[in-house]
């Protein structure tokens, strides 16, 4: 290495051959006192990288977490809603078991219907924003990252839904009746 | 005996609240016989009917359907005899929202944990029939009058081929002409299926359709007279 590259630079990209490694790049540290850094690892020596990743992990777990509330909610209105449906069937003899298939069943047929929209929604958007701007707009959506979401949601989707299962094992077919006696 | 209701008490609330609903009430209805429970607003005829029907436990006394104790049953034994052995007709006909005439009636097979045969749906369309709504096998409750629904809620009662029929007053919602009608079919289709019924209603017109009477005060059976259909 040129003598000029220790007096000016802190840091310095090496385009290395694949035969090299990371055995012989450490022997190398180990005598200039230097450190080799994969070009991903060395994104960490950056505040500012880290600060950012980390503040759009935290946007993708709060959204995870709003998911479960929301959903949750949904489900818990939804089926309060239909407390007087899910009386007169009781009445007519349908058993918990029945009523918790048919609403668990329900609610996954939503759900699987409403993460495809958003996977599409979400890939349209990219498609759209890519086009519009001429600079290249970095937008990438990996499958793994797609499927990863969609299963994340489901599984939140699944929770806030089971919050909703006391609810219809509670409701007493008495109130098919119309009246409390 | 299709329906034997033996010293049946039930007490509602606890303490001070406590209120007796039904106070050593016992009667018997035949298959193919309708009895009309007359009475005030608040004497008991929703707590008879609910205890006959499976949806309430009395405190003491016994009920028996088509021979069985159902006295002692947990609730989903309980669900299972409202299934296999209880029609109800509600005050507001009660039906599903979503579904049309004839899904209220396949209904009944869904739930029995299968789907409906080719003969669940003849079975349906000649209830339907019966009651004169076959026209309207494919019209959700929104779509269709009170007295209509009313029908389709008879039909749907009767579907499962139960042992005994509840109706509670069945015909509040409707006028005097239609609910006349609606009573008359609910009659008839007793007596030729051979369900023991019972029909709570404050309507003293209805009466003379019933097979037999009996009045409810303050949760006991007060007087006991027979319709002018009386069989015996």
């Amino acid at each position: 290495m040129p003598e000029v590259v220790y007096q000016f630079a802190s840091a310095v990209a090496l385009d290395l051959d694949k035969s090299v490694t990371p055995a012989a790049t450490r022997a190398v540290d180990d005598e200039l006192g230097t450190v080799t850094l994969t070009m991903k690892d060395s994104f960490k020596t950056s505040p500012a990288y880290q600060v950012e990743v980390f503040t759009v992990q935290a946007i993708q777990g709060f959204l995870i977490v709003t998911s479960v509330v929301l959903i949750g909610a949904f489900f818990l209105i939804w089926t309060i809603q239909r407390t007087a449906e899910i009386g007169l069937v009781k009445a007519l003899g349908a058993s918990n078991a029945y009523l918790l298939k048919d609403s668990v069943g329900q609610a996954l047929l939503l759900m699987v219907g409403g993460i495809v929209v958003g996977v599409v929604l979400a890939m349209l958007t990219g498609v759209i924003f890519k086009q519009m701007v001429d600079s290249g707009f970095p937008f990438d959506l990996q499958a793994t990252t797609a499927l990863g979401s969609a299963l994340l949601l489901l599984i939140a989707g699944l929770v806030g839904s089971a919050l909703s299962i006391r609810l219809i094992t509670r409701v007493d077919p008495i109130i098919a009746l119309g009246r409390d006696r | 005996m299709s329906l034997k209701v033996v010293d049946v008490t039930l007490t509602l609330g606890d303490g001070e609240q406590q209120v007796t609903a039904l106070d050593h009430v016992s009667l018997n209805v035949q298959a193919g016989e309708l009895l009309a429970v007359v009475g005030p607003s608040g004497s008991g005829k929703s707590s008879l009917l609910a205890v006959v029907g499976g949806l309430r436990q009395p405190t003491t006394g016994q009920i028996f359907i088509g021979g069985d104790n159902i006295t002692a049953l947990n609730p989903p034994q309980l669900a299972t005899v409202r299934r296999d052995h209880i029609g109800f007709v509600f005050q507001q006909s009660n039906l599903l929202p979503a579904l049309t005439a004839l899904d209220q009636l396949l209904l009944v097979a869904h739930l029995r944990g299968r789907r409906p045969h080719a003969a669940d749906r003849r079975k349906a369309l000649e209830l339907l029939g019966e009651m004169g709504m076959a026209h309207r096998a494919d019209r959700r409750p929104g779509q269709l009058s009170g007295g209509e629904r009313q029908r389709i809620g008879i039909a749907r009662a009767l579907m499962s081929d139960p042992t005994v029929l509840l109706a509670d007053e069945p015909t509040s919602m409707l006028d005097h002409g239609r609910g006349r009608q609606i009573i008359e079919l609910l009659a008839a289709q007793c007596h030729q299926r051979k369900v023991a019924a019972i029909m709570v209603t404050h309507d003293p017109d209805m009466l003379d359709c019933a097979d037999r009477i009996v009045h409810i005060v303050d949760g006991r059976l007060a007087a006991e007279g027979p319709g002018s259909h009386a069989q015996n």
